[in-house]
């Protein structure tokens, strides 16, 4: 190979991946047209795999080709996070998906993404973070159009791609500027020789197409208007994968350019970003209240919980830092929830409003749980996982009151508008009942996937301790 | 098959555990009262969840089992708990670390004030279950519901962690929004969401404030204290500046007096107790307003005396118009439920106004109040329970003469309206009179307004009782309306009993309740 040097072992979280990836390709590929798709499962094997090489032999501190990629605490962290999203949306999907001809490119795709998502994970300059970005983004784009045949999945994969392109093409746009004034891609070099001025203009013209890249990526407010449609458009294991690992691999971006050569900019883009969570907030919670389509009504709570994630990156503390890591742990498994529920509901009933939920606790008491804490932990309710999530944001903004006391006031106070929303999907589940509609069955593998989200809500609440020590190492460990 | 294997695995495990958890503690040295009595109410949540759908009627005898047994620890605490000069103020206390990377721990412990708190919430639950007896819809649920809920109740008043603080607050809250939902009658849910986003409004705001404190025990705490924590004892130790309790002590106060029923956030609980079901309206009025009270005085006064000597003056004007247009507006009720709804107002009223005295005759009647009318509106709360079963209406123009059909709930009606009005040996009457000793000290003219109130609630306990159970009686259809069974004259005999106990001897009580006041006054006076 033309890299001497290079220990290929350090990148066994990946080949796992990608091991299980190419064979439910090729299975794919070489299956008798009447077996099912093996891909889900091979897919399944890999990521199962690559989690296990995580956790048991995980790869120590390293830096490739002059900190092309690295492996710190931030990746590893990262790499787990997207490893479980990625499982539990495969699992989930594997009865969603049985039957559509569609299954294999879906499996494929799916896989890609998360390929993607990990290697951004230890992208560290702006060229092999572009490149991650986009092996992360594209498969997307084609999975929300998967469902052929059906304008609203057409129409969502059309915007998606549209705006998609659009925010690369602005993210590329800013990282010329930075690469311009600072004469390297390598964010080490960026920020360690500090070549980076404050007082140059065309870097804060850098950091604003550099962010608003990221607002796409995160679906912060006004970079948001693509979600609903997508969400609402898309296949729903797609867009459960989307909502999480997307909105992660926004974060880790943010983390590694603002708080790293961006850092002398601090002053500007607080402000900068602390206005957009103000708004993020406002528009995701208030624009949820009249949604029908439970899949844009969570479209929209994620775009307000990308707002929480906001105020706690705002002070670019390293407890910041860790509050943002510790939440989106949480969210995984509380948004994974929350679309569970909704893959097995619409499965049953054909139907993605929220009347659909209707009595849904007499006719799947596991379902209704799931989705019920899934909620209440979005809400920010002890003591479910979102709670210890909120709270340690909110005190990552509270340490300055001076200076972030009125997005904390606007965090809580906007958090009962969206328990509102919440408790309307409750009550549908709970005290309105429908004794016509048909039962619901998740299934074994999405029953599973349910049950693991429940146990995580649950366990991250109750007991956080473990995660807590892991995100605060990695934020103090990263600076 | 299936289901009823995970159902008896359940129960067994749950109560497995609790076994386990009582040997434990049977043959080590301490036993830790207050989680004992969360651990039986929760244990009875799950076991009552589990039970298989052909035993569902045993559930309200589970029900009544393990609330008896949290009565009884209840009582245990309160006739344990020591007073007197020279010991800790907080007894029965519990640490265990929880969760140190936020500065969290399991810590628990009452003071005088918590103890009578625990002891009203031990009544009000088992009256409660009784008081249930007849729900036939979705009981599993309903009686889980309860038992969860009135652990978060438990947890509050025993909490000495901020953190754990919170989190009892919310379980207390939350399935509320269910109880009233489902079990709920006429505009249930509107009242449903009401009362949930109200009372959730009232803990975000208190959640900022609770990060303040959080914050300052790093900044502020004493020398050596230089991790954060939520422990109430590390922020009682920690000397917060002036400015720094003035700025958050409206955030605590307005948090907790949004629960506590303050003008003009009480607009949930008229709503609220009249739509709630009989059990949930005596826990909820009985109990949950107390504990916004109770949360004002152990983080509003307690950990910013400074804040509060600045605010609680203009809060006790806003009191006033909690007594007297809660009562004015009890007169003009024609609904019975909403006649003891806004009675809950007027009275919780005074409550906040001997709290806003902070001198010692005034903060001693708050919490006899706090005790006293969750009593007293527990007994009128199941009263209209029982007298809807029967009667099938809550309409007072509706009721008349009912009196000779149903002698016993007339004769217990005219007992809660007598403590209610504050008839001398009725509990009402001592809690009253010191309100208003404490407040005549503050401000003669307050104190004149706030009697005002009490004419009122003469006037309207006196119409809705002749109205509706003196007199012949007018309405045919109640000719052969049944009177109260024995379950509901046993609840209602212990919450009378309560009523008459206190009201004749309530020395015993208020030597308790001094001794959780007296450290509070001292840090209000003290405060510089």
């Amino acid at each position: 190979m033309g890299f001497p040097g290079v220990d290929w072992s350090i990148f066994r979280v990946e080949g796992f991946l990608l091991a299980g990836i190419g064979a439910g390709f090729v299975a794919d590929l070489a299956r008798p047209r009447e077996w099912r798709t093996p891909a889900g499962g091979c897919l399944l094997g890999g990521v199962a795999a690559a989690l296990v090489a995580a956790f048991v032999w995980p790869v120590p501190d390293t830096s490739l080709w002059e900190g092309v990629f690295v492996v710190d605490g931030l990746a590893r962290y990262f790499k787990i996070l997207f490893l479980c999203a990625l499982g539990i949306v495969t699992l989930a999907s594997l009865r969603d998906m049985r039957d559509r001809a569609w299954a294999g490119e879906y499996y494929f795709c799916l896989g890609s993404s998360g390929a993607g998502m990990i290697l951004l994970a230890g992208a560290n300059e702006l060229v092999s973070l572009f490149v991650a970005l986009e092996l992360t983004s594209l498969p997307l784009y084609v999975m929300a159009a998967l469902r052929r045949g059906e304008p609203k999945s057409q129409e969502a994969g059309l915007k998606y791609l549209l705006v998609g392109a659009f925010s690369t093409a602005v993210f590329l746009f800013g990282a010329s500027f930075v690469y311009a004034i600072g004469g390297s891609t390598a964010i080490r070099d960026l920020s360690v020789a500090g070549p980076l001025h404050a007082a140059e203009p065309l870097l804060l013209i850098g950091l604003v197409f550099m962010l608003a890249a990221m607002g796409f990526k995160v679906a912060a407010v006004p970079f948001h208007t693509w979600a609903p449609d997508v969400y609402e458009g898309g296949p729903t294991p797609m867009v459960a994968f989307a909502s999480v690992a997307s909105k992660a691999a926004g974060f880790v971006i943010l983390i590694r350019l603002l708080l790293g050569p961006f850092r002398v900019l601090q002053e500007d883009w607080t402000l900068l970003v602390s206005t957009m969570a103000a708004g993020t907030l406002i528009i995701g919670s208030f624009l949820a209240i009249p949604q029908t389509n439970i899949k844009r009504l969570l479209a929209y709570s994620s775009i307000a919980q990308a707002g929480y994630l906001l105020i706690g990156f705002v002070p670019g503390t390293p407890r910041g830092v860790s509050a943002v890591l510790l939440f989106l742990a949480i969210y995984v498994f509380t948004n994974l929830g929350a679309f569970l529920s909704v893959i097995v509901v619409s499965r049953s009933t054909g139907s993605d409003e929220i009347a659909a939920f209707t009595g849904l606790s007499r006719r799947s008491p596991l379902v209704a749980l799931a989705m019920m804490l899934s909620l209440l932990s979005l809400a920010g309710i002890p003591p479910l996982g979102g709670f210890v999530g909120k709270l340690y944001l909110f005190a990552a903004a509270m340490e300055f009151p001076s200076r972030f006391l009125w997005l904390v006031v606007l965090g809580v106070l906007l958090s009962i508008v969206s328990l509102y929303y919440y408790l309307l999907v409750i009550r549908r589940m709970y005290i309105e009942e429908s004794p016509d509609a048909p039962p619901v069955d998740p299934g074994p593998a999405a029953g599973i996937a349910l049950f693991l989200c429940i146990v995580g809500i649950l366990a991250l609440g109750i007991a956080p301790q473990y995660l807590l020590d892991l995100a605060m190492g990695v934020a103090q460990g990263w600076q | 098959m299936f289901s009823a294997i995970a159902s008896w695995a359940t129960i067994a495990a749950a109560l497995g555990m609790l076994g386990w958890y009582a040997a434990v503690q049977l043959t080590g040295e301490t036993v830790y009262w207050l989680s004992d009595i969360m651990a039986l109410t929760a244990t009875a949540s799950v076991v009552i969840m589990a039970v298989p759908g052909r035993f569902e009627r045993f559930i309200r005898w589970i029900a009544a089992a393990f609330s008896f047994g949290a009565l009884v620890l209840s009582v245990c605490i309160a006739v344990m708990f020591q007073r007197g000069e020279g010991l800790s103020t907080f007894q029965f206390a519990e640490t265990s670390p929880w969760i140190p990377g936020l500065g969290a721990s399991w810590a628990l412990g009452v003071d005088g004030i918590g103890v009578a708190m625990e002891l009203l919430t031990g009544i009000i639950i088992f009256c409660g279950v009784l008081a249930s007896w007849r729900v036939e819809h979705r009981p599993r649920e309903f009686f889980a519901l309860l038992l969860l809920l009135v652990t978060g109740v438990f947890g509050v008043f025993a909490a000495q962690d901020l953190f754990l603080f919170f989190l009892f607050y919310e379980l207390a809250v939350l399935p509320m929004y269910l109880l009233i939902g489902i079990w709920g009658t006429g505009r249930k849910e509107y009242s449903a969401m009401k009362l949930t986003l109200y009372l959730l409004m009232g803990s975000a705001l208190m959640l900022v404030g609770f990060l303040a404190l959080y914050f300052g025990t790093e900044t502020y705490g004493a020398p050596g204290a230089h991790d954060l924590t939520f422990s109430l004892e590390a922020m009682r130790r920690t000397v917060y500046p002036a400015d720094v309790q003035k700025f958050y002590f409206p955030f605590l106060f307005i948090g907790f007096g949004i629960l506590a029923g303050f003008w003009p956030l009480h607009t949930w609980s008229p709503d609220g107790h009249a739509s709630a079901p009989t059990a949930v309206s005596m826990l909820h009025a009985g109990v949950l307003m107390k504990l916004g009270a109770f949360g004002i005085i152990r983080v509003g006064v307690e950990l910013c005396p400074e804040g509060a000597r600045l605010w609680l003056p203009y809060c006790a004007v806003f009191t006033l118009v909690n007594i007297t247009y809660g009562a004015f507006s009890a007169m003009s009720q024609v609904d019975l439920k909403y006649v003891i709804a806004y009675s809950s107002v007027s009275h919780m009223g005074i409550v906040i106004l001997g709290i806003a005295t902070l001198n010692d005759a005034g903060l001693n009647g708050a919490v006899l109040q706090m005790f006293s009318h969750g009593i007293m509106t527990g007994l009128f709360f199941a009263l209209v329970g029982f007298t809807y079963e029967k009667t099938h209406t809550r309409m007072i123009a509706e009721y008349g003469g009912l009196g000779a059909r149903m002698p016993v709930l007339a004769t217990f009606f005219t007992i809660a309206g007598l403590a209610s009005l504050g008839l001398p040996g009725l509990s009402g009457f001592v809690a009253e009179l010191m309100v208003f000793l404490g407040a005549w000290q503050m401000n003669r003219i307050m104190c004149a307004i706030a009697a005002v109130g009490i004419v009122v609630t003469a006037a309207y306990v006196l119409r809705v009782l002749q109205k509706c159970f003196w007199g012949p009686l007018t309405n045919p259809h109640y000719e052969n309306v049944p009177d109260a069974g024995p379950v509901e004259i046993l609840c209602l005999s212990i919450l009378a009993f309560v009523l008459v106990a206190v009201g004749m001897l309530p020395g015993w009580l208020v030597s308790i309740i001094n001794s959780g006041v007296a450290p509070v006054l001292g840090r209000v006076a003290g405060g510089g």
